[in-house]
């Protein structure tokens, strides 16, 4: 009971502070933590996948760049389209992307999986760079209108930067929410043992690749709605959302956060994304080197990454009490 | 000899060097999979690092020296990291290795980016190799040619090496049963290092040999590295004939694309591998 009060005061502390940001930051700050929030939500999908599903890719950026690019040219090319059903746009169509890779994508384990990701990746960055009349080329698409929250006879938000800061925050909490729910239901306990031993599954009856369908396709989903988010974010979606750079960057959010917590990702994004705003500018190739020295000490010092370094700490201030990570199970 | 048939060869031999570098870096990836099964990403950032260590050497002595001495300082790197850091990995889970090395990866990435920041570099070939050679009507770049052979040459060495030396076998044999080896009383893990070090070795030498024809440049990596990695894809894991054909058979594919279908040069690669892997999910010559 002591647990689940604890975790509720958590939650309202970090909420306070969400709706606080706004207040007691400037725009630039504000728009940074929203960025940061939403790779941490691109993690968070990412680790889905990866802790969930057993499933490394090397690749997950193919979807967020799917969703950036298919909202902004929702957005452009339709007029009035309400604000929901963009987002909705971005989140459905790479969620219907890896529903067309997962005959090939969903057969596959191990490192081919990470690799083959990688390489769709590669090619969608490389077509997007091409495409002119569709993605823009090097240009993107770019200057798309903002529609405003409507919610007919409900409310009516104009899309400023606190409106949209709110707006993306509560869209963020919901999906880290929903795939959370998700690992508890049936399926996604299903899932957590073709992890463990996807052969006995098999003998089980059950047909792995279909399942493993079902996380790539919702990992997708969500992963399409954080690109489409940062691309209203930025108001341009360019070849960056989908560039092999930010698979990986993703990769390391994620250890650098730590697997075993489901919201550890976020810890990540938000080391990686300090991390970058220090070294832009001042040391040309700084973030990558400091990154990857960090992960490399992570995995070989302390594979829970930052959460499980809090967790520890949690522990040593409140002792006997459940940990905030659920006990270092490899995958 | 009318302009399609001279085209065609061209072609050819353009998809043959290309196809021998694509191998030389498969290779030994192929090699450090099929010992290790360890999933170097960090193979390419080694290979892109081959090449600026090169331009570096050939900027202040030669090609020749740079060909001979970047892949050798390229390799030692390799092995220190190989038994210091991959080492400690023994026996954990396969999402450790390919994040380390991704680690690895991106700090290579960044220290190149750092040390050497201009868009692009140029490496001219030596001189002994430049301009065109002529053969009958047929006129084709010297370096080319000097690719293939030197290609080929390493080529026949590896292979003399794993299948007619004592070294060779021992290396086979790691490979299938490395507790059986380490228990006849060979220091396996000096040989899994070694074997590491010949491996970044091999893509090094590839960064060195293709930069007078690409040139330098931080894309290097992404671009030529990926086409690796799908030939160690489809050619299976650790399977070095399976890299092999699947080098030759990616090598003609791009090539010829590019010559003729330029608009869905990239499209094909990836249509390619996406076609095999539908067939057989674990590449051409992979063990389930």
């Amino acid at each position: 009971m002591v647990e689940k009060y604890k975790m509720k005061v958590l939650i309202a502390a970090s909420l306070v502070f969400f709706l606080a940001v706004p207040g007691f930051t400037d725009i630039v700050a504000m728009n940074w933590f929203l960025a940061s929030a939403l790779l941490g939500l691109f993690s968070v999908t990412l680790n889905f996948m990866m802790s969930n599903g057993g499933l490394v890719t090397f690749g997950h950026a193919l979807y967020h760049g799917i969703g950036g690019y298919a909202t902004a040219i929702a957005l452009d090319r339709i007029a009035d389209l309400p604000l929901l059903v963009s987002v909705l746009i971005g989140g459905l169509v790479s969620g219907f992307v890896a529903l067309l890779l997962c005959p090939v994508i969903s057969r596959i384990r191990g490192h081919s999986f990470a690799l083959v990701n990688l390489a769709f990746c590669y090619l969608a960055w490389a077509y997007s760079n091409r495409a002119k009349d569709l993605t823009g080329g090097d240009d993107g698409v770019a200057f798309f209108p903002m529609p405003p929250l409507r919610i007919p006879g409900l409310v009516e938000i104009e899309m400023d930067d606190t409106g949209f800061y709110y707006f993306a925050m509560t869209i963020i909490a919901l999906s880290i929410w929903a795939m959370w729910f998700f690992t508890q239901t049936p399926l996604g306990s299903l899932l957590y043992c073709i992890r463990e031993n996807d052969r006995r599954i098999r003998y089980l009856g059950i047909h792995v690749p279909f399942s493993s369908t079902y996380i790539i396709v919702i990992s997708a989903f969500f992963a399409g709605i954080a690109g489409s988010l940062l691309a209203m974010l930025l108001n341009i979606a360019s070849v960056e959302l989908i560039s092999v750079p930010l698979s990986f960057i993703a990769v390391a959010a994620v250890m650098l956060g730590g697997r075993g917590f489901f919201l550890g990702p976020l810890f990540g994004a938000i080391i990686f994304s300090s991390i970058r705003l220090h070294t832009e500018g001042i040391w040309l190739g700084g973030a990558e080197m400091i990154l990857g020295a960090l992960l490399v000490l992570v995995i070989l010092f302390s594979p829970e990454g930052a959460s499980g370094i809090i967790a520890r700490v949690w522990n040593k201030i409140f002792p006997q009490e459940k940990t905030l990570v659920r006990k270092g199970k490899t995958v | 000899m009318d302009l399609f048939t001279e085209l065609v060869i061209a072609q050819t031999f353009t998809a043959i060097s290309y196809a021998m570098v694509l191998f030389l870096i498969a290779s030994g990836l192929t090699l450090i999979y099929g010992m290790m099964h360890i999933l170097n990403v960090a193979h390419i950032s080694f290979f892109a690092l081959g090449a600026y260590l090169g331009y570096e050497l050939v900027e202040r002595v030669n090609f020749w020296f740079a060909l001979l001495f970047a892949p050798m300082i390229v390799a030692l790197l390799g092995m220190v990291v190989e038994r210091y850091i991959l080492k400690r990995l023994h026996n954990l889970s396969f999402i450790y290795d390919l994040i380390l090395t991704a680690g690895m990866a991106f700090f290579i990435f960044g220290f190149y980016i750092w040390v050497w920041p201009s868009e692009t570099y140029a490496i001219l070939e030596p001189k002994l190799f430049t301009g065109l050679t002529q053969i009958g009507e047929f006129a084709y770049p010297t370096y080319r040619y000097f690719i293939i052979i030197f290609g080929a040459a390493i080529l026949i060495f590896m292979r003399q090496i794993l299948l007619k030396t004592r070294i060779g076998m021992i290396v086979r044999a790691a490979v299938e049963k490395p507790d059986m080896v380490r228990a006849l009383g060979i220091n396996v893990p000096l040989l899994f290092t070694c074997i590491f070090g010949f491996g970044i070795w091999l893509a090094a030498l590839a960064g060195v040999v293709i930069s007078p024809i690409t040139q330098v440049h931080p894309l290097l990596e992404t671009s030529l590295g990926l086409d690796a990695f799908v030939v160690v894809i489809v050619g299976g894991f650790g399977s070095l004939p399976g890299s092999f054909v699947a080098a030759l058979l990616f090598g003609f594919l791009d090539t010829f694309a590019v010559q003729f279908f330029p608009e869905v040069a990239p499209l094909i690669f990836f249509i390619a591998m996406t076609l095999i892997l539908m067939i057989k999910p674990h590449g051409l010559f992979g063990k389930k």
